[in-house]
């Protein structure tokens, strides 16, 4: 489920979707801590993901 | 009898007296030239006369002769060589001499022609033509054929002898353009009875030939009326109007039209005009190209020019664009992480409220609620075990309340 080849697009939809079960609290508390730690594994995930992209587009655009 | 008898000879001096007596002036005499030859200097003609109208019935013949010292003086009047002007076919008004000779019989000398009236004839068979050709719309479908947008091949019906088609190739060989042209020469006779047989030939020759030609060109240099005539043969203007190929002519002179000029796709007034013409036509389809080659090269520039614009805008935008991207993606990513704490807080704050509000109601049902609801718990000491059927008086049993617990002995049971 969480390995690192996920795009980005797909890691914010499963985020932004962990994010809507918490707020209409159609999340098993079971499932809390788990789902919790998925959330803040791909919150990193679309950070770092961010982060190169930003990184390379300054690259990118600095030396054309 | 006898003294009825003429002896050949004196037939012929008595007739010789009749015509000497009766034509003893010259008369004009009207005819047509029905054969025509010069020989040592002395022109033959047969003279005829056909019947009205379209008929070529000959109702009169007779032999004329021209001397040697008239055709001096003929020649001198005519500004030419009269035997141009002999032409088989032609009228002629003729002053003649009628001469009866004993041994070679009649001839009718001629002394003077008035050339006005053959031209006269001429003119006036040639407005007839002119007619027909307007009536039989002749003069229409060779101009309707296109002109070739380069002329290179062509086709010339004239004759190398002739000073009109030397000029010619000269102004086109010599052009300072440089532009090649391949000519090919058909023949023909430029003047009298010949033109029409040899001008039907050679343009039935073109559309035999290899050559896809361009255009025709129909050349002959300045002459006088009688000389150009045969370019107003009916049968050249109907094989001109129906040829397939553009046909050119420059006959003459700048005054000079013929019927062919008239039926021609294009009529110029000399051959050297005609030259021009081509030349001009070609230059004007260089130009043409020159043109569109300057507005390719301009249109192409525009393009390039707006093509670097778009880039430079699109290199703004990329410089600009992903940043924002990037900067709303971080702001909700930021937003994120502040938000989701709070979130998983208040989910398990929900939890502890749902739990706790269970753990009042279980609380409602347990031992000390019913305590102080004014129950009491009694059991069996030792051991606190609960009451049951071997309870005996004088046992010891211990009782709970809401509170506290005192020791009591059983009485009675």
């Amino acid at each position: 489920m969480d390995n690192d080849n996920i795009s980005y697009e797909k890691a914010y939809s499963e985020l932004e979707a962990i994010i809507n079960q918490l707020e209409s609290d159609a999340l098993s508390i079971e499932l809390l801590a788990e789902k919790v730690s998925r959330a803040a594994y791909l919150l990193e995930l679309c950070t770092q993901k961010m982060r190169s992209i930003e990184a390379d587009i300054q690259q990118i655009i600095g030396t054309s | 009898m006898e003294s009825n008898i003429f002896s050949l000879y004196d037939l012929g001096t008595l007739i010789k007296r009749v015509f000497s007596l009766n034509f003893q002036d010259k008369i004009w005499v009207k005819a047509e030239i029905a054969g025509c030859k010069v020989v040592r200097g002395i022109a033959y003609l047969e003279l005829i006369e056909k019947e009205e109208g379209q008929s070529d019935k000959i109702i009169a013949q007779q032999s004329a002769v021209i001397w040697q010292g008239t055709l001096h003086k003929l020649n001198e009047k005519l500004s030419e060589p009269i035997t141009g002007f002999l032409e088989i076919g032609r009228e002629i008004l003729v002053l003649v001499q009628i001469d009866f000779n004993v041994r070679y019989g009649l001839k009718l000398v001629i002394d003077d022609i008035d050339p006005a009236y053959t031209l006269g004839k001429l003119f006036q068979q040639r407005q007839e033509l002119e007619k027909l050709i307007f009536t039989e719309k002749l003069h229409e479908p060779n101009k309707l054929i296109p002109l070739a947008p380069v002329i290179q091949r062509i086709a010339v019906l004239s004759n190398d002898q002739a000073a009109g088609y030397q000029d010619f190739v000269h102004q086109l060989n010599e052009n300072t353009l440089n532009y090649a042209f391949s000519l090919t020469l058909f023949p023909i006779s430029l003047q009298g009875t010949l033109v029409e047989e040899t001008v039907l030939i050679q343009l039935a020759e073109i559309l035999k030939a290899d050559t896809a030609f361009d255009v025709v060109l129909i050349l002959r240099g300045g002459g006088s009326k009688l000389d150009l005539a045969g370019f107003d043969s009916i049968k050249i203007c109907r094989a001109i109007s129906s040829f397939p190929i553009k046909i050119i002519t420059g006959i003459g002179h700048e005054v000079d039209e013929t019927l062919s000029d008239i039926v021609a796709g294009i009529s110029l007034k000399t051959p050297t005009a005609v030259a021009e013409y081509l030349l001009y036509h070609n230059q004007n389809f260089e130009a043409s190209i020159q043109k569109m080659v300057l507005k390719i090269n301009e249109k192409t520039r525009y393009k390039v020019q707006q093509s670097k614009l778009k880039l430079l805008r699109c290199q703004h935008e990329l410089s600009l664009r992903p940043m924002r991207v990037i900067d709303r993606t971080n702001t909700k990513l930021q937003n994120i992480k502040q938000y989701l704490p709070n979130l998983i807080i208040n989910r398990l704050k929900k939890e502890e409220v749902k739990l706790s509000f269970l753990q009042r109601l279980i609380g409602l049902v347990t031992i000390s609620n019913t305590l102080k609801r004014g129950f009491s718990i009694t059991q069996l000491l030792p051991g606190n075990k609960p009451l049951n059927e071997s309870i005996m008086p004088n046992m010891e049993v211990e009782t709970i309340w809401e509170k506290g617990s005192f020791r009591s002995i059983i009485i009675d049971k």
